[in-house]
This record gives C-alpha cells, structure tokens and sequence, in this order.
C-alpha cells in the first residue's frame, strides 16, 4: 500500500472533492524552464561514472492544473530535486525552480505518486536525486484513434534517459506542449557518488530525468479501454493475440493451427477472424477486403507479444476515424518496449508436445520506446494429431524526431506453416470413432493445413504545429499470402464441373494473395476559444487503401491433390477512400462533445472467371463462362459523443456512431451500388478512476447490424445471415492497489438476437436460422480475471537482486448458441505463470488449461459424413475443433 | 422469491434469453404391415394369396423442402439404419429413434435396404438386404389365374440407377404428395410407416405367365392350361404332363414349375420395384 500511503499523505484522497479533473499533460524536462523560440539540437549525453546507472522514471502521472489558474493560461513549469531510496520510493521533494506555491505543490503531489527505478553503483540499488521538471499544460482536444496504435506525439526531447511514461492511463486526455514550449536542454553531467561509499539521500546524482509524454488520443466512446502492459503480461500468452483475453468482452481461440486466424469474440460478435473488428498493429491495418477465406480476415499470429506496449480496444462505433470492419469495435495494438526491458533479451522456450519458442529481441537502451528489433520462431508437434506447424515472425519498428515531427517506420514479416486437425463431430467422440484431439483418418482429412505469410510496412510521422495544432500521416504497403486445404464436411460434395463425380472428399482448397498499399493522414487545428470556459477544434482526415486481390477455392481429390471441382477463381481491385471530420467543443472543464461524420467511397473490379457457369449443363458451350464487372458505393455515418466529469473521479460518457463493413467483392453485380453493412451502435456508461490505483467502468451496449455473417462450413467461409441485435453490458475493473499486487476483471453480457435471417427457399428449405433466435456462436457471457503478483524476493543473491511473479488467468464463456437449436458447452479455462528473475537471467514456467479441461475451441452445427463407407448422415450434428489441453512451457531468458 | 427460481433465472441470463429455434429432438419410429394373408384380387383376374412378404426398409430422412433428393442434403430427421420388415403383419414393430430437429417436414426419402454412395460406384448392401438376398423385399405366395395356382417367390433389388443422382435414395417424395409434419421438440412425434404389400403386386400380370400356348418351330415348352407341353423340333407336340398333378403349375415359357422364382427383371419382379419405389410407398403416419 506504499503507493495508496504516499497518496494519503500527500491528501490526495481526502482532497479528492477540492481537485478539479482537467485534461493536463505533465512532462519532466530539463532543468530549464524557460522556452527559447527555437529548438535547440539536443546536447551529448555526459557519461556516467562506469559503474554507476542513474534512476530512472518507470511511471508517472500528469499534475493536475490547479483549477482556479486556468483561465490565466499559463504553461509554467516546476523544476524538482526528488530524493529517490534504494527502492526508488520517493523520500522527498523540493522545489529548486518554482512556478508559484499551488503550482509547487501540484506538481509535489504528483512526483510523489510516480514510480522510479533507483539508480545503482556496480549493479546494487543506491539512494539518490534526480532534478525533474514537470510541465503544466492547459486542457487539451484530443481525438482517439482507437484503431491507429502507434500514433503519437512527442511532447519533448527525450533526456538521455528519458522514458515513456503510461502511468497517467487511463487519465484525462493529456496534451504535449509544443517543441518550442519544451526546448531539449542537455542534462546536467553525472556526478557519481563516491564510489566508496554507499550513496546517501542528501547525494545528487545530477541526473535529469526527461519523460517523453506520448500524445494519447483519448478515450471516447463509454466502452473504450486501455489495457496496459503490466496488466497484459500478467497470465501467459501462447500468442500475441492472446493479448486481447485482458479486453473486456473478447475470447481468443486459434482453432485452426498456428498459420490461421484466430477466432475472435467481442460483446456479443462471433468475428469469427476478424471480419467485426477493426484490427491494427501499430498504425498498419491487419483486416484484408474481400479475403476467401472470409470478409476482413486478420491473422495476428506474427504479433510477437514482447513488443506488445498497450492495446486499446474501442468497443462499439463511436469515433470518425473507425474505419471498415469497425462493427463490433476497433482494437489497437500499440508496439514498444519500456524502459524496463529494452537492451537485449535471448528468450528459449521448450514444453509440452514438443513445443518451443525462441525469441531474440533488442531495444537500444538510450532509444525511443517504440524502437526495437525482434525476432521470433515458434514450433509444436502439436497436442494431437495434425497439430504440428513453425511460424516465424520479425518486427522491426525505428523512431526519430525532426523538427516538429516524430517520424516512426515500421516493418513485419511473418510465415507459418501447420498441419490442421480440422473438426470432428460429436457423436463420433462420444461413440468412440475418433479421438477429442485427433483427425479422421481418411486421407482427405489427413491432408488438411495450411500456410501462411504476410509483410507489412509502414512509415508514419506525427506532427506538432506550434499551436496545439497536431497532425499526422501514414503510408504502408502489404502483401500476403494464404492457403488452405480443410475439410469440414467429410464426403457430402458433388462436383459442380464434372456431372458424375461426386464424393471424393470435401477438402478444400482456399488460396488469397493480398496486395495493398494505403495512404492517410489528419490535421487538428489549434483550440479556437471564444470564451475562457470554452472552446473548439476541428479535425479532417483522408484515409485509402486499394488492394489487389487474387483467389481461389477448390475441391482436391486424395492422394494427390487433384481438382475436382472448382468454386472460386477470381481478381478483385479494391479501393477505398474515406473522408472524415469531426468537431470537438468543450464547456468548462466538465464536458467535452465530439460530433464528427465518415464517409467512404468503395470501388470494386471483380473479374470473376467461373461467372456465369451454369452446373451440369451439357455441352459445355451452353455456356460462356467469364463475368467481369465493377461496382461501387457510399456510404456516410454520423459519430458523436459525449464525456461529463462531474467529479475528478467520476466520468460519465454516451456515444452514438454508424459504422460499416464493405461488401464481399464477388457478391457483387455490375454497377451494383455496393451494399455496405451497416452498424448503428449505441454505448452508456460511467468511469470511476482513482489514478492508477482502481479503474472501474460500467457500460451498456446496443448494436444493431443490417446484414450479420455467420460460418457455413460446406464452403468454409462466411455466408450472410441477415439482420441482427445485440443489447448488453460491461463490466470491467483494473486494480493496482498495492505495489506489488495488481489486478483486473471483466464481465462481459450480451443478448444477441438474429431479426431476420434469410427466408427458407427451394434451395434452402430449412434454413440453419429463425427470426428471433439467439446469434449463433455467440457466448452471452464472458468474464475475464487476471491477478499478479510480483515484487523482490531478496535484495542480494551472489551480487543480484532475486524477484518473483506469479500471474493467473482466468476465462469463462457461457453456453453459445449454436445453428440449429444447438448448444455448445461452457469454456472454462485457468492459464498461470511464474517467474524468478536473477539479474540478467529470467526463468519462468508458464501453465496453459491449468486444470486439463475439455474444451472446443470452435464449436459447429452442420450436416457431415465422415463415414465413406457406411450410410450418411445428413441431419446437422455438432462438430468442434479441440482446444489445447493442460500444458505448460519453461522459459529461460538473458538479457545480457 | 426461491432460490429455484434465482438458479433459473440466472442460468437463463448465462445462456442467453431462451429463445424457440430450431432443438434437437427425436422422432420414434415404427414399422407395420398389413395383415394381408387373405386372397385378394391382382391383375386380369388373378388372385394372389401371400404367405410372406420381407421388405428392407431404411435408410430414411424426413426433410423441410417440398421436394426430396439433392435439396435434402440437411434432414430433418435421420434414421441411418435398415431392417426386415415383415409387410403381412400388422402390428408396429418400433425401429427406434430417428436423430431428429424441430420444424417441419414436407418431404422425406428412403431407400430399400440398398443404398446408393456417393463415395463409391457400388451401392451398400446393408445387412437387412443381405439378409433377403440380397434383395430389397421378398414375396412369396399363390397366384391363382386361368384356373392355374402358381407358387411364387419374388425377389427384387431397389437401388439408385440414375448415375447423376448418385448418393440420393431411390424413394423421394415430392411436392404433390402433400407430406406435412411437424416435428415436436422432447421427442414428441412419432412416425409409423405401414406397408400393404398387396399393393406392391397391383400391377404384376400373373395371368401372362400362364397364357395358352401352342407347340411351334422355335418353341421348347408351351402351356395348355395346366398341362405342359414338350415340343418337338418341327412345332410338334413331343410330350405332356399335367403340371397341377405334380403340385406346380405351368408357367409360359418354363413348362411346370413347383415354385415360380421371380427377379427383379420379370414383369412381376419390375412391377413390385416400380411399386415399392412409386406406385405403392409406404404410408408414413405422424403421430
């Protein structure tokens, strides 16, 4: 409770009532308070005595501008020498350069609360000073960008030392002062100590601290999270995707092998791989358009979870710059390394089933956080049969500053291959015909698996205009390649080509080739104020991306993969520009509104060779076969919200928005108008948040989508399903109420009810979907609980210090609904970790299903026959795909 | 309010609002004949008394469309099964439960023990077939006509011919047949298919078995009511006997017989086929 102490003592708590909550942005500088009006190239770096490392700010959080100061406008700065303890507490605070007294003691209170990694001699943890300077700035305007991790602005010259600090999130939205405001000053040389003797408090070390203040977008809409690092690598993850189980109303499962998309649910969204979610890593968009092997499919398998800085979910359509897919929501991924784990780290790992993992990553110490270099190969025999794959994956992220701008690039590299175990039914398992983790054996299901591989490339760069004025833009190129051969239905298959085959096995075969480039960019105006209490500023932004898309699905007879049928042979030139603006006004320090609108127009070229082939029809000149057509359309959908601080603590938020998702390409006619779907999305909710110390939010949901799509197995791909609902509530809670304990939990309810599903038809007389029936795949409840403790568990272990950590994990997802009228079983699952640092050395053991529960990690209802030999089945019947078992993994790291 | 009640209302709200798609359900099936051992009227004249009548009866689906075949790929209701059925006896024989959904049934298809794969060029011969033959349905009785009773046995197989319909049953009903059923959830329905093996004969023409021959050039045997004649090599007649004497009759073509083995290609044995596959389905029954 050392924290929760130190803010007793500084009154924070007691002072709650008195302190008024405005949007500031705190940064620690050079000593200097005073701006020259030109930037000044940053000093050289005086070394430190050899032995000696400075301290160095882990955590911080913004000062809250005395509230009856506002209206003067002022941008002051306090210049601090901290007194910091061998554990980098802070003892004390004095003011060597002052501002005035509530200034002073603004900026006193929040040192206090700030987390400080104490400088060493030859290794060993030694009291010190450090000189900081905390900057005050006045509310900001900020936009979020919920799916555009990365961006960010620069506040001020990172000191030698410097570091990002996250620790005012969830905060008010913060704003860096402009570069002139914030000049880079070189740092005051080290003194080192006597090196004979211990460090004392009264010693300073001369180190000037400068913490980098990213330009956070703010958080809008009532369900938008963030979810730190520390709060991310609390359990084990397999996968960087596991990442998202910490976002509230998201499961994660990869069904189908290392070299698939992961399977994703977010309130009351089967996303299946992604086509609900705006997915992005940092600022590059992982959704590809018009993919076979669904609408938006995104596979984050080459997202190395190491580099994984902050993910920030949106859940819902509340912002103008959600773009396509933005219908359950947009998740960010943020990439860096902090201060606390850059330099270099060798990672192996080796468990159960053969699995290993090696990592290599480096971050240069001295670095921007976001630049670092990392290399990752993963490898399973697999925990059943046709469960083995490689993957490997390489991020590389480069920041710089020029001038007014911070200038970040970006690449990625990923491939994978694996062995698919695809489904088996139920009654099978039960009767004994096939294993819970096994594979039928007829060749057409030991042939399934896929591969995969994809690159990314982006170059962004973030401006501060000498105003408050930011803007930013992004460019980015992307390939990738996918394909497939799975077998979902057995032996249930014609051939649509030739008239008298049949029955030679329903694997398919998907192939997708992906290019694209993109281009966007925005530009926020400086706050407009016609009165003290308030103001306004107008953002634009320009988003495009055109992708070349060439795919392909088949029918492969065993042994040798012969086509025996051909479904899919088709090119798609797809192109999509977005417009958007968005207006924010603020109304004393006590609300703030967003109004903004998107539009996107979407353009499609579809050369779809097998169009109008007609099956069975003889001769085969009955026919013309060839349909290349073009389509487009546009769509426009309004945005707004609306944030309410009545206390410093309290924040109550509603947003409305209409989103889109485009059109599967080959669906489309010629000169079709493009039929986008649409989302309309409504969230309600409160936010009480006490720094960092407890964040709780409460929200309510209301989605209502025109046109859903749900898996349909015989074509491996998504189908529509018509209009559908969903009406539900949030939950969500971080914790760090002690030092060395934190924590979070999510509960996620959803009624998701489909309104109208395709009629039944001669070619579908019983359709899998009834008006009013609850969405099919969609688990009603989901609850997601983290809880980790850490902390030292000796201070001298032969020269190093020895820590400890011990993470669980805990996931839940009701009954889902399944076509049909079926029901798949609950998910329970325990994930845990352990850890004991020694120095350089990091020995952990991580523990996945901790209790060996049975669980489908995809769970289906449909017609199959997995017996060539005996009579069909052809009542739809439950098949799943296996979800790990208990396993676990032993994980050596060095970080020479 | 009890704590029943909580529990209730909780599990409703972890799985969702309850809502009334489609379930999983079971439909009992049973099988009947009819008690036709008694003569009855056949084809010009004949009078056919039946001392047997085997039928293979299964696979079968029930199906939501109007029309049955290829559109059927998802059933409604499955049993994937065959069996023996004994057509001439009228008590239900249950054959256990279909695999079945809620909804409505407006079709079904079924075959006769013989079923058409579309993983294989070969039919599948189920054991209930085998069992008959194998065969799809035997029948064994008396045809009295012309003054003549034949002792005969048929023995045919039903199977899918039709190479495009590969892997679809040979009987399918379709939308002129009216078939309309619900199918309650919990297991509520149940379904009775009841032969009439009279029926399967109506077309079979006994009478031409023992049409009145002459002996001529080219001909081996012929028939003059019950007596058989032997012929010889110029169209005389070479030899007699009196077939009703030796406990047979004559049958065209054969001369005396003391049991008449039809197949499935003899006028008889196409007439039972055409009938099991059209002219004389089973009555399905919902109850």
């Amino acid at each position: 409770m050392r924290g929760l102490r130190r803010c007793l003592r500084a009154g924070c708590l007691g002072g709650l009532a008195l302190c008024v909550c405005l949007p500031l942005s705190v940064r620690a500088q050079d000593a200097e308070p005073e701006a020259p009006e030109e930037e000044a190239p940053p000093a050289p770096e005086p070394e430190p005595p050899r032995g000696l490392s400075p301290p160095r700010i882990v955590a911080s959080t913004p000062p809250r501008y005395p509230a009856g100061r506002i209206s003067e406008g002022l941008h002051p700065s306090v210049v601090l020498i901290v007194t910091l303890d061998e554990s980098g507490g802070v003892v004390d605070s004095a003011v060597e350069h002052s501002a005035d007294a509530e200034f002073d003691a603004a900026a006193q209170e929040a040192v206090r609360s700030w987390t400080f990694a104490p400088a060493t001699r030859d290794g060993q943890p030694i009291a010190s000073r450090i000189r900081v300077a905390v900057h005050f700035e006045l509310p900001a305007f900020d936009v979020a960008t919920p799916a555009d991790g990365g961006t960010s602005v620069e506040a001020g010259h990172p000191g030698p030392h410097g570091e990002h600090s996250h620790g005012a999130e969830p905060s008010p939205p913060v704003e860096a002062p402009p570069p002139e405001e914030a000049p880079p000053e070189p740092a005051a040389p080290v003194e080192p100590a006597e090196p004979e003797e211990p460090a004392e408090p009264e010693e300073e070390l001369g180190v000037t601290a400068a913490v980098e203040r990213e330009l956070r977008d703010a958080e809008r809409g009532a369900s938008s999270f963030d979810v730190e690092r520390d709060l991310l690598s609390i359990a084990p993850h397999q996968d960087g995707a596991d990442l998202m189980l910490a976002v509230p109303g998201v499961f994660v499962a990869r069904a189908e092998g290392l070299a698939v998309g992961q399977r994703i649910q977010l309130r009351g969204f089967d996303a299946d791989h992604g086509q609900d979610i705006e997915l992005s890593v940092g600022g590059l968009p992982v959704n590809l358009p018009s993919h076979i092997h669904g609408q938006g499919y995104s596979d984050l398998g080459f997202l190395i979870p190491e580099v994984v800085h902050r993910v920030r979910a949106t859940e819902g359509v509340s912002d103008p710059r959600q773009g396509d897919f933005a219908v359950a929501g947009s998740v960010g991924f943020e990439l860096g390394v902090d201060d606390a784990h850059r330099g270099w780290r060798i990672e192996s790992g080796y468990g159960l089933y053969d699995t290993f993992r090696q990592l290599v990553m480096w971050a240069p110490e001295g670095e921007r956080t976001e630049t670092f270099g990392a290399v990752q190969y993963q490898h399973t025999g697999g925990f059943g049969q046709r469960r083995s794959g490689d993957a490997a994956s390489a991020i590389i992220q480069v920041g710089a500053r020029s001038g007014s701008w911070r200038l970040r690039g970006l690449g990625i590299l990923y491939g994978a291959r694996a062995d698919l175990a695809g489904v088996v039914r139920v009654d099978d398992v039960e009767a004994g015909r096939v294993g819970f983790y096994d594979a039928y054996a007829q060749p057409t299901a030991q042939a399934q698996n896929a591969l995969s591989g994809r690159f990314m490339a982006g170059f962004f760069g973030d401006y501060r205009g000498r105003g408050d004025d930011t803007g930013a833009f992004r460019i980015w190129l992307g390939a990738d390649t996918f394909r497939l051969q799975e077998n979902f239905t057995g032996f249930v298959q014609r051939s649509r080509t030739l008239a008298d085959t049949a029955g030679r096995g329903d694997l398919i075969e998907q192939r997708n080739q992906t290019y694209s480039a993109g281009v966007s960019g925005r530009y926020r105006t400086e706050a407009w104020r016609p009165w003290d209490w308030a103001g306004a500023r107008l953002e634009v932004g320009l988003d495009g991306r055109l992708d070349f898309v060439d795919q392909a699905q088949n029918l492969l007879a065993m042994p040798r993969n012969q086509t025996w049928d051909t479904r899919v042979d088709a090119s798609i030139v797809a192109s999509n520009v977005s417009l958007w603006g968005d207006v924010e006004i603020t109304a004393t320090e006590h609300v703030t509104l967003h109004v903004g609108v998107r539009s996107a127009l979407l353009l499609y070229e579809i050369d779809d060779r097998l169009g109008n082939f007609v099956p069975l029809v003889r001769p085969r000149d009955g026919f013309i076969m060839g349909f290349r057509r073009s389509a487009g359309g546009v769509t426009v959908g309004p945005r707004a919200s609306a944030e309410v601080r009545p206390t410093e603590w309290l924040k109550l938020r509603a947003s409305y928005g209409e989103g889109y998702r485009s059109p599967q390409a080959r669906t489309l006619d010629d000169g079709e108008a493009a039929p986008f779907t649409t989302v309309r999305s409504a969230d309600l909710g409160a936010i009480f948040e006490h720094e960092r110390l407890l964040r709780v939010a409460v929200s309510g949901f209301w989605t209502e989508l025109s046109d859903d799509i749900a898996f349909e197995p015989r074509e491996g791909r998504l189908e529509r399903i018509g209009a559908s609902r969903r009406l539900g509530a949030v939950l969500y809670a971080q914790a760090r109420p002690l030092d060395w304990l934190l924590g979070s939990l999510s509960v996620t309810y959803v009624d998701a009810e489909l309104l109208e599903p395709p009629p039944p038809s001669a070619d579908d007389p019983q359709p899998a979907f009834v008006p009013g029936q609850n969405l099919p795949y969609v688990a009603p409840v989901v609850i997601r609980a983290d809880v980790g403790v850490h902390g030292t568990l000796a201070e001298d272990v032969l020269d190093q210090r020895l820590t400890g950590r011990i993470g669980i994990g805990y996931s839940f997802l009701s009954p889902r609904p399944l076509p049909f009228g079926g029901m798949a079983d609950p998910v329970n699952l325990f994930d845990a970790s352990a850890g004991l640092g020694w120095g350089p050395v990091d020995l952990g053991v991580s523990f996945y299903n901790l209790f060996d529960t049975r669980w489908a990690a995809s769970e289906f209802l449909f017609a199959s026959n997995w017996d060539p030999t005996g009579i069909p089945s052809r009542v739809p019947a439950r098949h799943l795909s296996a979800g790990s078992p208990f396993t676990f993994m032993v994980t050596l790291g060095v970080s020479p | 309010m009890s704590r029943a009640t909580w529990i209730v209302g909780l599990l409703s709200l972890a799985t969702g609002c309850v809502d009334t798609s489609i379930q999983a359900t079971s439909v009992d099936l049973s099988v009947a004949g009819t008690d036709a051992r008694a003569p009855f009227e056949g084809r010009r004249g004949a009078t056919i008394t039946l001392s047997r009548a085997d039928v293979a009866f299964g696979p079968v689906y029930l199906c939501a469309g109007y029309t049955a075949g290829e559109l059927c790929d998802e059933a409604l209701a499955e049993w994937r099964d065959a069996a023996v059925v004994d057509a001439l006896s009228a008590a239900p024989t249950s054959l256990g439960a279909m695999v079945a959904l809620t909804g409505t049934a407006h079709s079904y298809m079924f075959d006769y023990g013989i079923v058409s794969l579309l993983t294989s060029d070969a039919p599948l011969v189920t054991a209930a077939a085998e069992s008959l033959g194998p065969a799809s349905a035997v029948v064994e009785g008396v045809a009295d006509v012309e003054g003549q009773s034949i002792p005969f046995t048929v023995r045919v197989r039903v199977e899918q011919s039709a190479d495009v319909e590969q892997g679809v049953p040979v009987v399918r009903s379709g939308e002129d047949d009216g078939f309309e059923h619900p199918i309650a959830p919990d297991g509520g329905s149940r379904l009775l298919v009841r032969f009439d093996p009279r029926a399967w004969l109506a077309m079979a023409d006994f009478a031409a078995l023992v049409e009145d021959a002459t002996c001529a050039p080219g001909l081996d045997v012929a028939c003059a009511g019950p007596i058989e004649q032997r012929c010889a090599a110029d169209g005389s007649v070479a030899e007699t006997r009196d077939c009703a004497a030796l406990g047979g009759a004559c049958v065209r073509d054969l001369g005396c017989v003391e049991r008449l083995e039809l197949g499935s290609d003899d006028q008889v044995g196409r007439a039972l086929r055409i009938g099991l596959e059209a002219g004389a389905r089973p009555e399905l029954v919902f109850e």
